[in-house]
């Protein structure tokens, strides 16, 4: 086990700069997921930190020792990629043992190694089993168990759940997450998957051409996201954003149609930041709605456009200006029906129109 | 426009598909499979890889002869029609837009197609409209290569709805997209169709899809259309216990059970015991006979954090997924994982014990080896 430190880490292929100086701190046994959309830099990040990439500048440490010039086979990591890569003629039981066999291990060591990780992930039933023959969620067990069954000191997942069936894909986190926290193995997770990194990362690093956006907790990124992007790329559905002018007494949005008032305190807070573009975001939870209105601020008549009916919530959507935004609420909304919305004040986000950077 | 609306009864058939079979050597992909879709609704088929949607919709496409059923479009036994006789558009998983064209002229395509061919005026109109509703006027000069995925989907979508044929089938069109972008595209899609009002088949394995774009939602697996009806219903009342593990996310929590005695016994090691009345009794044993028996328990209907004054069940927390509106927690009781969704804010972690309960009015239970439903 071990921390990992990258610093300002740089990676160019010609002109495209695809990691663009970052910093990473891993603590040891954190689970961290890298997260962002195609392109953003994630997997060439871990390519590096995996030493299948030479990074153009930067340094990558495990603990306090330089890992830059280690082959990967020296530097005591373990890979699970998209696709299993597992040998698909043999056995489940020599796939995951092929690791412990190329480094000399003895079989009885072998053999107490496969009683412990078939039981932690399940295993027992099907070791016999031919991987091409189980389906993919088993396959991914496998493949995971080959990963883990040496003890790396990092273990590195680029999107292991990306192939899999959306309901396998569930399973499959929850064991993910189960599994590290009873390993303790310092994991580094690659997804574009913002439900997943959710669910499983003790620190999310949310990344962007090339950049770090915003590396905190699932908690601290979705409740206080420092950018618009970060709000629109964590929650599904994401924060709702649109375009308005602040008045002094009022944000008008744009197309001049909807305006709304703001609490006292709201409007206090924004007239002292001085900014009159803005972006406000507020994330569908945080709207509610009724067919009277029944505040005095911080609330909207508008039409429902669509309602998806889900059994613990409907999501309901409906037009501010050029914007689609929905709402998240327990009771029923009517598809078409008028009313009002209400967004909780203290849970409005301010954004600078210009640099969609958080004002508060 | 929802199912439930009580004008859609009234609605002509448009697409029946009656009794349709369809074997590939051993494998029937398709069993007897029976379903009517109403002018102007979507239905959707939900089910994992390999139940047969593809196939079934290949088959109302007219890509595939079924080994046994009726096609019938708009009244009319198109069975035998190929493909380009039915008039229906189809919109694949992989679509297949021409690199070589712009966007405009790949939308275009079908319309000057031989036998379709409409005068370039109209075809200037019906793009320029579907391009605004779609968000891609900007686009059309630019050539397919250049384009993002998102707005390869959008010219796909474009190219589809264009035409106005007796039914669109739809094939996965949003899977492979980024979850970002499926999330906008799926209410534009609602939105969309409630402008068009067009009648659609739509396949895909994602729950949430099938619940944001299906009017009703027919559940399939292994080619076996367990049931038809809209999310509330399929919800409240699945009639197997494939309706319940396919519907929802997470899904129904499905555990061993037995009775014995006059109470119902459930995953034996985890001490959840439920004491049934003489009637419940027999009727539990008469219709599982000496089978054994499924229990199964929607998320929500979970209370967890019971106070030690009530009573309750105990299992241990070895999951908490954080979803930002909303707490994903996995209880270890018995052999079983359950799951429940909690508020965020609710305490105890990883390895904590955690008093649950739920009452035997919000159970299910399901004949283990049929998976029918077993009232009682």
């Amino acid at each position: 086990m071990a921390a990992v430190h990258v610093k300002n880490l740089k990676k160019f292929y010609g002109s495209v700069k695809a990691v663009d100086g970052i910093d990473l701190e891993i603590e040891d046994q954190e689970f961290v997921v890298l997260l962002g959309p195609s392109g953003c830099g994630k997997t060439t990040t871990l390519r590096c930190i995996a030493g299948l990439e030479s990074p153009t500048s930067g340094e990558i440490f495990f603990d306090s020792r330089r890992v830059n010039t280690l082959e990967p086979a020296d530097r005591n990591i373990a890979m699970v990629f998209q696709f299993f890569a597992l040998y698909p003629h043999l056995n489940a039981i020599d796939n995951i043992s092929f690791p412990l066999r190329a480094q000399g291990t003895p079989p009885k060591k072998i053999g107490e190694k496969i009683a412990w990780i078939s039981g932690l992930l399940g295993l027992e039933a099907i070791l016999k089993r031919k991987v091409q023959t189980l389906p993919g969620g088993d396959q991914q067990k496998v493949a995971l168990a080959r990963a883990i069954v040496r003890d790396p000191v990092v273990l590195l997942l680029d999107e292991p759940l990306s192939q899999l069936d959306e309901k396998f894909r569930d399973e499959m986190r929850t064991e993910l997450g189960r599994l590290q926290r009873s390993l303790h193995v310092t994991t580094i997770y690659v997804t574009h998957d913002q439900r997943e990194a959710m669910a499983l990362a003790d620190k999310i690093v949310l990344m962007k051409d090339g950049k770090i956006l915003q590396a905190g907790s699932p908690r601290e990124i979705y409740g206080d996201p420092q950018s618009v992007f970060a709000g629109y790329f964590i929650g599904s559905p994401g924060m709702n954003f649109a375009k308005c002018v602040w008045e002094g007494d009022r944000l008008l949005f744009q197309g001049g149609i909807n305006e709304l008032k703001l609490s006292d305190k709201l409007a206090t807070l924004l007239s002292q930041k001085g900014k009159r573009n803005l972006l406000i975001g507020i994330r569908p939870e945080h709207i509610s709605f009724s067919a009277m209105q029944r505040e005095s601020v911080c609330t909207l008549k508008i039409k429902v456009a669509t309602v998806e009916k889900f059994s613990q919530f409907k999501i309901f959507s409906f037009h501010l200006g050029e914007q689609l935004f929905m709402g998240r609420v327990r009771e029923e909304v009517p598809e078409g029906a008028e009313g009002y919305v209400y967004f909780l004040p203290d849970r409005l986000r301010f954004f600078d129109a210009e640099t969609e950077r958080s004002i508060f | 426009m929802r199912a439930s609306d009580p004008q859609a009864q009234d609605k002509i058939k448009m697409l029946k598909l009656d009794g349709i079979t369809k074997r590939f050597g051993d494998l029937t992909a398709v069993n007897r499979l029976r379903i009517e879709v109403s002018a102007g609704e979507i239905i959707v088929l939900l089910g994992p890889t390999g139940a047969g949607k593809t196939t079934t919709l290949r088959i109302a496409a007219g890509l595939e002869n079924p080994d046994e059923g009726k096609v019938i479009l708009d009244g009319r036994d198109v069975t035998k029609l190929p493909p380009s006789y039915r008039d229906v558009a189809m919109i694949f998983e992989a679509h297949n837009l021409y690199p070589i064209y712009n966007v405009y002229d790949n939308i275009a395509f079908p319309l000057r197609a031989p036998g379709r061919k409409l005068p370039e005026k109209e075809i200037k109109e019906r793009i320029s409209k579907v391009a605004t509703d779609l968000h891609i006027s900007h686009l059309l000069d630019r050539e397919m290569t250049t384009l993002s995925g998102g707005e390869i989907q959008r010219a796909a979508l474009a190219r589809t709805l264009v035409r106005t044929p007796r039914i669109y089938l739809m094939d996965e069109p949003l899977s492979n997209l980024d979850l970002k972008l499926r999330e906008e595209l799926r209410v534009e899609f609602r939105e969309l169709h409630k402008r068009y009002g067009a009648t659609m088949l739509y396949v895909t394995h994602d729950f949430v899809s099938a619940v944001s774009i299906g009017d009703r939602i027919g559940i399939l697996d292994r080619g076996k259309l367990h049931q038809v009806g809209t999310p509330d219903e399929l919800h409240q009342d699945p009639h197997t216990v494939t309706v319940a593990a396919l519907m929802e996310s997470p899904p129904m929590n499905l555990l061993p059970c037995q009775v014995a005695g006059g109470s119902m016994l459930v995953d034996q090691e985890a001490g959840i015991i439920f004491p049934l009345s003489q009637g419940q009794g027999a009727k539990v044993r008469e219709k599982a006979g000496d089978g054994e028996i499924v229990l199964g328990v929607w998320p929500e209907d979970i209370r967890i954090g019971i106070p030690e004054s009530e009573r309750a069940f105990q299992g241990l927390i070895v999951g908490k997924e954080f979803q930002g509106a909303n707490t994903l927690m996995n209880l270890s009781v018995g052999k079983s994982i359950l799951k429940t969704l909690t508020d965020p804010d609710f305490p105890g972690g990883f390895g904590k014990l955690c008093r649950f309960y739920f009452p035997l009015e919000k159970v299910y239970l399901f004949h283990k080896k049929s998976g029918e439903r077993i009232y009682f």
